[in-house]
C-alpha cells in the first residue's frame, strides 16, 4: 500500500510546516521531537466516551484511557522514511540472546514489526 | 513465511514486553522468527515512534508503547516500504507485507479471484490475502494481460483514446481507497506534459481494501463517529461502521471489539460498456 504511506508522509510534511508556524507564534509550547505535536483522537471526545472513531467499544475503558490513545489524524511520527537505512540497534530475543539487527540480518531483506504487546 | 525464507527475508518483532513473555508467546504459537524485547522502549524512542499521547504519569504500564507499524527493508537495511496506521487496531495484512518484501505479487492459492477475457485482453482480479480480518488493510490487484501489440491507456487522454479505469462498487463492510497504478509508464501523448499513461502488457492496478464490520454478524448502530479525521472522510463508507458491544458476552473480554469471524470475500468482475469510436 504504497499510496497509504506516501499519502501520510506527504501530509506529514504539510503538518511539520504547519506546526512550525504554530510553534513560532505559540513560543514552541507543546512541541515534541521533530516539531510535531500529535493530537489524540480522544481529545475531541467526551471524557467518558467508550466508543472510538473506528466504532470499537470497550465498556470499561474510555477512549481517553492511556492504552486506547491513538492519533486523531494521519499526522504522527512514523520513524525512518522510505529510502533511509534503519538505525542500528541490539535487543535480547525471546531466548535472552542479544540480537544486533543489521548484523543478524546479514545480506537479507527484513520485515521489522513494531507491535504493542504480546501480553494484553 | 515459506515464501519469505526462500527469498532470504528475515522477520523481527519488537515490543516493550519482557523477555519472559516473549518466550512463552513464541512457544505457544511456534514462531519461526525472533521477538525482541525493548523493555525500556529505547529502540522505540530511537526510531521516533513512541506513542507520545501516553505520559509516564498517565500509566506506568502503558507508557512506552509505540505507534505500531511495519518497516520493509532491502538487503542493505534501507526502508523500501512502511506500513503505519492511525489506529492501533488497523494493520497491514500479511499478504500485502509479503508482496512488499518480495517485490513481487503472489496470488495466494486460496485467495478470492476472478477472471474475464475476450480475444484481446484477459482481466484478473485477486486479493493479496485469503480472507479479510477486521481492520487489516489488504490489496486488491487487477491485472490486465494483453495480446501482443495492444496497449491500455489511462489518465487524461487526447481525442480518439479511451482511458481504462477500474472502480469498486460500494460494498457494505468494505472501505477502499482510490486505485493506483503500478508498472505505470508515463507517456506524453499530447506533447504537452499531460499525465497520460500507457500500460503495456500485464500491468496492474492496486487498490487497498479495508474490511469493515460485517452486517450479518453485528449490531449496527448506524452512528457516524465523525470525531475529527478529515483524512479518512474521503473513504466511502465511514458511516457504515457498526458498533460491536461485546465479542463473547463478557465485557471484560471485549477489548479488541473485533468480530469473531474473518470475512470471506468474493470478487465479481464485470466490464463496463464498450466505448463508441468516433467516426
Amino acid at each position: 500500500m504504497t499510496d497509504t504511506s506516501m499519502t501520510s508522509s506527504g501530509r506529514l510534511y504539510g503538518l511539520i510546516a504547519l506546526l512550525l508556524g504554530v510553534a513560532l507564534t505559540a513560543g514552541g509550547a507543546g512541541a515534541q521531537d521533530g516539531g510535531v505535536t500529535v493530537r489524540g483522537a480522544h481529545e475531541g471526545m467526551a471524557a467518558d466516551e467508550k466508543t472510538d472513531d473506528l466504532g470499537i467499544t470497550v465498556p470499561r475503558a474510555p477512549v481517553s484511557s492511556p492504552g486506547r490513545r491513538y492519533p486523531a489524524t494521519w499526522e504522527f511520527l512514523t520513524g525512518p522514511e522510505v529510502g533511509e537505512r534503519l538505525p542500528e540497534f541490539s535487543l535480547p530475543n525471546q531466548n535472552g540472546e542479544l540480537v544486533d539487527f543489521h548484523q543478524d540480518r546479514g545480506d537479507s531483506k527484513a520485515i521489522v514489526v513494531f507491535y504493542r504487546s504480546v501480553v494484553w | 513465511m515459506e515464501d519469505l525464507a526462500s527469498d532470504n527475508v528475515k522477520v523481527y518483532g519488537v515490543s516493550y514486553d519482557p523477555q519472559s513473555s516473549l518466550t512463552s508467546f513464541v512457544d505457544q504459537y511456534d514462531l519461526s522468527y525472533d521477538l525482541l524485547s525493548d523493555v525500556d522502549s529505547e529502540v522505540i524512542k530511537k526510531f521516533g515512534i513512541l506513542n507520545t499521547l501516553i505520559a509516564p504519569e498517565d500509566s506506568e504500564r502503558m507508557y512506552g508503547l509505540p505507534f505500531p507499524g511495519v518497516y520493509v527493508t532491502d538487503e542493505s537495511g534501507v526502508v523500501t516500504e512502511k506500513f503505519f496506521y492511525r489506529h492501533y487496531a488497523s494493520r497491514a495484512s500479511a499478504g500485502s507485507i509479503v508482496d512488499s518484501a518480495l517485490g513481487d505479487v503472489l496470488m495466494p492459492k486460496e485467495a478470492p479471484n476472478e477472471s474475464l477475457r475476450n480475444d484481446q485482453v484477459e482481466i484478473t482480479a485477486f486479493l493479496a490475502d485469503e480472507s479479510l480480518k477486521f481492520e487489516y488493510h489488504s490489496v486488491l490487484y487487477v491485472r490486465l494481460e494483453l495480446e501482443e501489440g495492444l496497449h491500455v491507456y489511462s489518465g487524461d487522454l487526447p481525442d480518439g483514446y479511451f482511458a481504462t479505469t477500474v472502480s469498486i462498487d460500494e460494498t457494505p463492510g468494505l472501505r477502499s481507497r482510490d486505485p493506483f497504478l503500478s508498472g505505470h509508464q508515463p507517456e506524453d501523448l499530447r506533447g504537452s506534459g499531460s499525465d497520460a499513461g500507457c500500460l503495456r502488457r500485464c500491468r496492474r492496478y492496486r487498490r487497498p481494501g479495508i474490511p469493515d464490520l460485517r452486517g450479518d454478524e453485528l449490531d449496527h448502530s448506524g452512528q457516524t463517529r465523525g470525531h475529527g479525521d478529515p483524512g479518512e472522510s474521503r473513504l466511502s463508507s465511514l458511516q457504515r461502521y457498526g458498533v460491536l458491544q461485546t465479542q463473547d458476552g463478557d465485557p471484560d473480554r471485549s477489548f479488541s471489539g473485533q468480530p469473531a469471524r474473518d470475512a470471506e470475500p468474493a470478487i465479481t468482475l464485470y466490464a463496463g460498456p464498450k466505448p463508441t469510436l468516433p467516426l
